[in-house]
């Protein structure tokens, strides 16, 4: 459904734009640190993240709210204001994208890494129609004239399953329905053909029946358009169906990351388990879901060890003395966490992953 | 679309029914016309030749019915104190008025928008707060006293400008800038507030992230919706310069209708007074319709919400 065939006459779209080696990094995040003022002192919300995503690939950062998902790309983008304080390294196709000024990073904005936000209705703005703020994407970044970028406008608007694509683009976000709002979104951001698409919570703030059409649509987009999909939600349910990899957030910094495979077959780290263990299995026997226990420390109030040790049924003295760092266990598997593999697993076993 | 034309007619022509109701009974009951016309010391039968003869022996209800009957005929009376028609007089006095109020509205945003707009962008930074602490001084210090100031600095020390009066151009440059500066350090800090609560919008961020670039995200995307708030505070700048114009008529010796108000008020000259009112009601009404159509103009969701409310 979704042909190749997005701006005005703009063959090269399809797959991204080849890199050096297929196993290059698409996005290289090395030490990213942000911290928001807060008074006399800074509050910080992300301690050290080190992220990559490949060409083509599908990742999923699942986590609380708070955990610092959608801020790691809000960092990356450089979209965070002046109150934050960013720290690290981003490198974007071979080029190290955190040194260039706002100016520069307008190149990437939109073109290169594109977002959808969590409330499509907020994200529109009011006084702007639907067909213009697709337009603009165009004209920003192909140079478009306004007719071509009209009429490119309302091709997208088809791409992503907007019926009557024609009356929608003259319409203002107040008169539609929030999933085709979203869709409208959707159809923002592949304006600019990029080669990384941001959702952050993207079905969030939409009814259940709307969530796995716009899951479905942004499945067939990433499937059609080959471009990087990395999917931030607090829901493993979407996170599984949508993505190859997955990223365990938990206070600023991933504690857990692999194939999703290995995530729901072979969890390591217990924060991840009780994370399973709280979701619904609507295949197996019935059972009563196991909230995980505790609440999670505010940003400027961590545990002097690992952020986790406090609501962990496997704890021991090693944890409270030092933050674990991501290791691996398995090909392509890492966690932080520093009980011994086996013993992580047998301190959940009532833990229903293993179903 | 004709039905609501209808009722904002409706509305206007109460609002303005009340306030020369209002008008007439606080006029009436506050003072005496004859004794304030004629002097304390004029013989009694002379002040019952004037009562009688502008019926101001007869009941305050009789009184109200024979002048609000007037009005709605077009005729808004004649001055007690010396017979000429109150309309004529007004009228008279009109232009000198808005050759001050017109440029000090168009001061008033000039100054205004573009202080609030740049603290915003600037906001939490020196110049923000400069701005802010200048806007503070702007509203709080009296016009009277900054009447008195430019005076003092312009007309006694400088003497480059004239105390007062309107000969040449000249003339009209202080009371212009009394009048606009509380306004405009007003207008100011809404812009600044208005322009703060959209910057933190989620939209905001989404055309940041679009890639466009922060000068055309601030005037395509900021500016429209900072300017919907703002454009209500316009409206009510033009009643508070109405009133800003009687103290600065009064200070310049100006020629113009807040002066006649002063004097109008002072003699309890119902008729004069009234045509003043009448006339400052009827640019607050229009003002306040012209904000409602920059409404419908500016933010998409206002129009569909007056079609909706309007009664087919």
């Amino acid at each position: 459904m979704l042909a190749p065939d997005l701006g005005a006459g703009d063959a090269a779209l399809g797959a991204p734009q080849p890199t050096r080696s297929t196993a290059a990094a698409l996005l290289e995040v090395r030490q990213l640190t942000v911290a928001f003022a807060a008074g006399m002192r800074d509050l910080p919300v992300l301690h050290g993240l080190n992220l990559s995503v490949a060409p083509g690939e599908t990742l999923g950062m699942v986590g609380e709210s708070g955990c610092g998902k959608s801020v790691t790309w809000l960092a990356v983008l450089r979209l965070l204001g002046t109150t934050a304080k960013v720290g690290g390294t981003v490198s974007f196709a071979g080029q190290t994208i955190s040194d260039w000024d706002d100016r520069a990073m307008t190149a990437i904005r939109g073109r290169r890494i594109a977002m959808i936000s969590q409330d499509p209705m907020s994200a529109l703005n009011p006084v702007h129609t639907i067909g213009r703020q697709i337009a603009e994407v165009l004209v920003t970044h192909r140079g478009a004239s306004a007719t071509a970028a009209k009429a490119a406008a309302k091709r997208l608007l088809d791409q992503v399953g907007v019926p009557a694509a024609g009356s929608i683009f003259g319409r203002y976000p107040h008169e539609l329905s929030g999933g085709m709002n979203q869709r409208a979104m959707i159809a923002m951001c592949l304006a600019g053909q990029p080669d990384l698409l941001i959702a952050d919570e993207p079905t969030t703030a939409l009814d259940v029946t709307i969530q796995a059409q716009i899951l479905d649509l942004l499945r067939q987009i990433q499937r059609d358009l080959g471009m990087a999909l990395v999917l931030v939600s607090h829901d493993l349910g979407v996170v599984a169906e949508v993505c190859r990899r997955v990223a365990v957030m938990y206070c600023g910094r991933i504690v857990e990351q692999g194939s999703t495979d290995d995530i729901f077959d072979r969890p390591y780290h217990p924060y991840t388990r009780g994370l399973l263990a709280a979701l619904p299995n609507l295949d197996g026997p019935r059972r009563r879901l196991q909230p995980i226990p505790g609440t999670v420390p505010a940003p400027g109030a961590l545990p002097p060890g690992c952020p986790f040790a406090p609501r962990c049924p496997g704890v021991h003295a090693a944890c409270r003395s030092s933050v674990p760092v991501l290791r691996p266990v398995a090909a392509g598997h890492a966690v932080a966490c520093v009980g011994p593999v086996d013993r992580t697993v047998a301190a959940m076993p009532a833990a229903g992953a293993e179903a | 679309m004709i039905a609501y034309a209808a009722i904002r007619l409706f509305r206007a022509v109460l609002t303005l029914w009340l306030l020369v109701s209002i008008t007439f009974l606080v006029m009436r009951l506050t003072g005496d016309p004859a004794l304030q016309i004629m002097s304390v010391e004029a013989p009694p039968d002379a002040i019952a030749a004037f009562e009688r003869f502008w019926g101001l022996d007869q009941p305050l209800w009789r009184q109200y019915l024979t002048y609000i009957g007037g009005l709605a005929q077009g005729d808004f009376g004649v001055s007690m104190r010396d017979g000429q028609s109150a309309l004529a007089l007004v009228v008279d006095r009109v232009p000198a008025t808005l050759s001050l109020t017109v440029p000090a509205l168009v001061l008033t945003l000039l100054i205004g928008l573009p202080a609030g707009v740049y603290a915003a962008l600037r906001r939490n930074t020196t110049a923000d707060r400069l701005t802010m602490m200048s806007s503070v001084i702007g509203y709080t210090v009296p016009s009277f006293v900054l009447a008195l100031v430019l005076v003092l600095v312009f007309a006694v020390w400088l003497q480059w400008l004239p105390a007062s009066g309107a000969d040449d151009w000249r003339g009209y440059l202080m009371p212009i800038v009394t009048l606009a500066l509380p306004g405009a350090a007003v207008i100011a800090r809404f812009t600044r507030s208005a322009m703060i609560e959209v910057l933190n919008q989620p939209y905001v961020r989404t055309a940041t992230g679009k890639g466009v670039i922060w000068r055309r995200v601030v005037s395509r995307h900021v500016l429209p919706n900072a300017a919907i708030p703002t454009v209500t505070i316009v409206g009510f700048m033009v009643g508070s310069l109405m009133a800003g114009t009687i103290i600065v008529e009064t200070v310049f010796a100006w020629p113009g209708v807040g002066q006649l108000l002063i004097n109008a008020v002072g003699n309890r000259d119902l008729a004069i007074v009234q045509t003043i009112l009448l006339f400052v009601g009827i640019c607050m009404v229009t003002a306040n319709l012209a904000v409602d159509i920059a409404y419908g103009w500016i933010d998409p969701r206002t129009r569909r919400r007056t079609v909706a409310t309007s009664p087919r």
